[in-house]
């Protein structure tokens, strides 16, 4: 603990460190309830967001309340996560596709295309990024909402840069998928 | 107009951009408030322990005169296992009551206090069995500014007019609990209060005016800080009752 604490150095780090603490453990404890059922897993958690809150502490804007509690969210739901699959093989086969997916972006038809610009488009897309796996949604969420580069995501969540990039990638692919399957 | 392959990739992507946005915040606005949320739910004493140790630090930190550079830190290093049965300082009933080791790791620039319990009891038994103290002395001119309070935990900030903190914290040690102290302007010393065996730092140079005391009873962490003065913080701790 004490070797992260000695990674806040200045006075602006420490006051939004306790501005975190103090307004949003709570929710950050309802998040990581909700995934783990269970009390002091939960716990432990929501104290390992807040090491690696510690660490990317620089990075962390607190203008907006709303896009904070979002990131708190995302970064104890990936802990909660991790903790499921503590004992699980991450799946090989991303390490294997990580060099594919360089040129390898869907094409996107006209068909996918007229239906994402049509009158609901956007709001049927929502629909369908909220029903992606966390493990597709977290990083995609914090690339575009919260605007981190693929390096910081995987300092966020304990991933390789090649990791990020290929689960960024398979959400795009996904929600692609999911249109094209929508018009067969 | 025919849009190439780029040109509807980058389309998409804006519109997945904005999706990507508007679906956050509706899924943020639509769990409860962390007001609505702190109703219904609670963290334990042993996190807010765990958790206390940080906010500690940062409130005391004035004291703090350098940041630290862990690799120095590990210059001067001693543990020291004050166990069942350590106390010369320590009367009969203190011993009997002494449920917690603790681990003092001196280094360069703090101390680490590691209290672990070592009753075979349930924590739930520990918890039911603890009873905090709480000071029935606190010095004239300090109001309680901020506080934490649950049967298991306490973490009191008064303040007085000057703006001088004084800090009371306690909490039930269920397994494991840790607590840093900056001795880099500090002196320490063991004393015995009300038959325990307490830890003093105090401080020297231009912060004479700091001291920290810390020590447990039964299963009870205590910890004291404040920039009064050590007679008045030791009053302090003299007065929980």
């Amino acid at each position: 603990m004490i070797f992260y604490l000695s990674l806040i150095d200045n006075q602006e780090d420490k006051d939004k460190f306790e501005y975190i603490y103090t307004n949003f453990r709570h929710t950050m404890l309802y998040e990581a309830k909700y995934i783990l059922r269970d009390e002091d897993m939960a716990e432990d958690a929501v104290h390992e967001a807040f090491i690696k809150i510690i660490k990317n502490i620089s990075k962390i804007s607190t203008e907006n309340r709303n896009r904070l509690r979002s990131l708190l969210v995302l970064i104890v739901k990936q802990k909660s996560i991790d903790m499921i699959r503590k004992n699980e093989k991450e799946e090989t086969d991303y390490v294997e596709n990580i060099e594919k997916i360089q040129d390898e972006n869907e094409e996107i038809h006209d068909e996918v295309l007229d239906k994402v610009l049509s009158i609901h488009g956007v709001r049927h897309m929502m629909g369908i990024i909220a029903e992606l796996e966390d493990a597709y949604k977290i990083p995609l969420e914090l690339k575009l909402f919260h605007e981190y580069s693929n390096k910081e995501i995987a300092e966020i969540l304990d991933l390789s840069e090649g990791h990020v990039r290929i689960r960024i990638f398979r959400a795009r692919q996904q929600i692609i998928k999911k249109y094209e399957q929508e018009n067969e | 107009m025919e849009l190439d392959k780029k040109q509807k990739e980058s389309l998409f992507d804006a519109l997945l951009t904005y999706a990507v946005k508007e679906n956050a915040i509706n899924e943020i606005n639509e769990m409860p408030t962390e007001e609505q949320i702190k109703e219904d739910m609670s963290f334990s004493a042993a996190f807010e322990s765990k958790m206390q140790g940080l906010i500690k630090r940062r409130r005391n930190k004035r004291i703090l005169k350098s940041t630290y550079k862990y690799g120095k830190k590990v210059a001067v290093f001693v543990s020291i296992i004050v166990s069942l049965g350590f106390g010369t300082l320590m009367t009969a009933e203190a011993v009997q009551n002494a449920v917690i080791s603790t681990v003092v790791e001196w280094y360069e620039d703090h101390n680490g206090f590691i209290f672990k319990n070592t009753s075979s009891k349930s924590d739930e038994e520990i918890l039911n069995e603890a009873k905090i103290k709480l000071p029935s002395y606190i010095p004239e001119g300090f109001e309680l500014s901020e506080s934490e309070d649950y049967d298991s935990f306490k973490l009191y900030l008064y303040k007085n007019k000057e703006g001088i903190n004084l800090v009371f914290n306690a909490a039930v040690v269920t397994d494991k609990n840790e607590t840093f102290i900056d001795n880099e302007y500090t002196d320490y010393e063991i004393i015995e209060i009300n038959g325990n065996e307490v830890y003093l730092f105090s401080g020297k140079g231009r912060d004479y005016d700091y001291a920290s005391v810390i020590w447990t009873e039964g299963n009870i962490k205590y910890e004291i800080d404040s920039w009064i003065g050590v007679i008045e913080v030791i009053r302090i701790a003299k007065s929980l009752d």
